[in-house]
């Protein structure tokens, strides 16, 4: 048990190791959540992390906006306060784009913006490769800023429910030790 | 026995003839009036996708008119036929002579209806002359295109029966399109005038090409800048391009500003409801309206070059605004003139100056009479969307309307310029802007019209720009 709860310990030592190193060699990314809202029909939340960013972003493009998520000028997209977007216009424009039309709403270094959001009939599970290849504007440069492909992350109610189980798992694991110790125990003493 | 009284044989003959002459008193009576009605009735009315001549043209107005107590040249627009192209002349010489009020340009309206015949009313806007109370209208009386003509004048007030007779040209006094000798032709007791051309420059005619502020004949163009329009004239001009929309604009205002001469014109609201009628016949029913917009094709002819029939396409010994046409290799079509051609231009992307990134939208599209679909100038109905944001600057670029947009294409590759206003971070701006394609490379550029200022644009960056032009054949 002893060599089971070091091993654990040591699992979570290097997790957390793990969390800080990229932390500390954090680069700008967008990670996005997805909300089943049934029928084949599914919104992804994207937030842009501009953790370790040189400077803040007024811009981000959805790459395949339009190949990929079929998004057009009547699909329902929203931005955050002071941004507004383009949409795809097939078959010429693949891009969703994003743009902040006043520095004081750019996502700035170290900071986190969300608000980004758009419905798609793709099924976030299909996804795969370069499918939601993303970029960024600089705000003072206005230049294009690579932020390579989104990335999954749970919703929160889904990240609950995944450490509730943890959790729960964990606990009855101990329960179920606890009780066949101690009768050793009382055997032994 | 009861006695029969009985007429003496020799009263019988009276008698009769007594009753025969009552007969033919009751007869006549009754056929009097009818053969009266006969003669008397008006002729029928004419709807105006009918019409196709003078007299069709007066019967139309006396029958759509009648009983209007406020009637004005302006409400004879209606009957006008479908499919006539417009052109604005600032040309003064003319029994319809255009002028200036204030800052507006009141031009001559001049309107080329496809027949057969080929038929051209005309009005003014002049509010000055009492022109803008006319119509003047001529229709081909032959290949040539050598016109009857006729001078309607509607005085404003209680609309008063038009009679189609008294309006055509037997003098020299009306109707006349030239100044030359051969201004007009006895021809009984008409006079023919020589074909109208607003175009035709030559010495003895009316014509100056530089008096045409705007026009969708597809065969003319307009002026492109400020011209003098008969500089050496007692009344010498500058003349601009300008749309009949902006025409009507001004006139407007004009009349809604109280210091405006406009304003103190008797005939200003006459011409402003003139002006509002032409707008709207140009818009749904003129030469590149949708319902009026005459097709690139038509039934087959065998006479080529020769007026034809747009419904059979059998040759004509009048001008029609149709010839036979090769439209195709060994395949004849009888097609107007001035077909109207659809045309849209769409695309966008992320353009580049250095490294600094703009966006664009753009998604273009309308009707143009033009022969050619490679080449174009869609100088009114241009519709659709512009966007642009330049992420350097911060400047976003929404249009809101278009004055004008022309095309070259060859193949694939085009060049295409615009014209329109935009609210530029929220602010109304003129603009100007242009879109290529060439091979693979896009450009565009949206400047401030007025400052030529860059707002957005630059070169499109590889597969992430692009733009098309389709025009129908």
């Amino acid at each position: 048990m002893l060599r089971r709860s070091r091993g654990v310990v040591a699992l979570l030592g290097a997790m957390a190791l793990v969390a800080a190193s990229s932390s500390a060699l954090a680069l700008p990314l967008v990670r996005y959540s997805v909300n089943d809202l049934g029928g084949g029909l599914f919104k992804y939340n994207l937030i842009v992390d501009n953790q370790g960013g040189s400077e803040a972003l007024s811009g981000l493009n959805v790459l395949k906006g339009n190949s990929v998520f079929g998004l057009t000028s009547g699909s329902v997209i929203n931005a955050p306060v002071d941004w507004l977007y383009f949409a795809p216009l097939p078959p010429l424009i693949d891009d969703l784009d994003y743009f902040s039309l006043d520095p004081g709403a750019d996502v700035p270094i170290d900071g986190v913006l969300g608000g980004f959001s758009f419905r798609s009939t793709r099924n976030p599970d299909t996804l795969a490769g370069d499918d939601f290849a993303v970029e960024g504007i600089g705000g003072d440069s206005a230049s294009q800023i690579d932020l390579g492909v989104a990335i999954l992350v749970p919703e929160p109610a889904t990240a609950l429910l995944l450490g509730s189980g943890l959790l729960g798992l964990a606990l009855g694991r101990g329960r179920r030790r606890v009780p066949a110790a101690w009768p050793r125990r009382r055997r032994s003493g | 026995m009861v006695g029969r009284k009985r007429f003496p044989a020799r009263a019988f003959p009276r008698i009769q003839a007594t009753f025969f002459a009552i007969g033919c008193l009751v007869l006549a009576a009754g056929l009097v009036p009818t053969l009266l009605a006969l003669n008397c009735a008006p002729p029928p009315a004419v709807e105006p996708d009918d019409v196709r001549s003078i007299e069709d043209f007066v019967r139309c107005v006396n029958a759509r008119l009648a009983g209007n107590p406020n009637a004005t040249s302006a409400d004879t627009v209606q009957c006008l036929p479908p499919k006539c192209t417009i052109t604005l002349t600032m040309s003064n010489i003319s029994a319809q002579p255009a002028c200036f009020t204030g800052e507006c340009q009141m031009p001559r309206v001049l309107l080329t209806c496809p027949g057969p015949p080929l038929f051209m009313p005309s009005y003014l806007l002049c509010p000055s002359d009492e022109g803008s109370e006319r119509i003047e209208i001529g229709e081909a009386v032959d290949v040539d295109g050598n016109m009857r003509m006729a001078d309607i004048h509607i005085v404003p007030g209680p609309f008063m029966a038009i009679d189609e007779t008294a309006v055509i040209s037997t003098n020299d006094s009306k109707g006349c399109n030239s100044n030359g000798l051969t201004c007009h032709v006895s021809h009984g007791p008409q006079q023919y005038s020589e074909p109208i051309d607003p175009f035709d420059g030559s010495e003895g005619s009316n014509g100056n090409p530089d008096c045409i502020i705007a026009t969708d004949r597809c065969d003319q163009a307009a002026i492109q800048e400020e011209k003098g329009c008969f500089p050496t004239n007692d009344d010498p001009r500058v003349v601009r391009p300008q749309s009949l929309s902006k025409v009507c604009e001004c006139i407007r205002e004009g009349n809604d500003d109280p210091q405006h001469e406009l304003s103190m014109e008797d005939r200003g609201p006459l011409v402003e409801a003139l002006c509002d009628a032409l707008e709207g016949y140009q818009s749904s029913r003129g030469a590149c309206a949708v319902v009026g917009c005459p097709a690139a094709s038509g039934p087959e002819c065998d006479d080529l070059l020769a007026p034809c029939d747009p419904e059979t396409g059998a040759p004509l010994d009048v001008a029609s605004g149709y010839h036979c046409q090769a439209v195709e290799e060994d395949l004849f079509q009888c097609v107007a003139d001035c077909p109207c051609r659809g045309w849209d231009l769409l695309g966008g992307g992320k353009f580049l100056v250095n490294t600094a990134v703009s966006m664009v939208r753009l998604e273009l599209d309308g009707l143009v009479p033009t022969p050619d679909p490679g080449s174009f100038t869609d100088a009114d109905g241009v519709t659709g969307e512009l966007e642009a944001f330049n992420y350097l600057t911060r400047t976003l670029v929404q249009a809101v309307s278009f004055s004008s947009l022309e095309a070259t294409q060859t193949g694939a590759d085009f060049s295409a310029s615009g014209t329109g206003t935009a609210l530029v971070n929220g602010v109304p701006t003129n603009i100007a802007f242009t879109a290529t394609q060439t091979g693979t490379v896009a450009t565009f550029e949206v400047q401030d019209a007025d400052t030529s200022a860059v707002l957005a644009g630059g070169t499109g960056e590889d597969n992430r720009a692009a733009f098309q032009l389709t025009v129908t054949p």
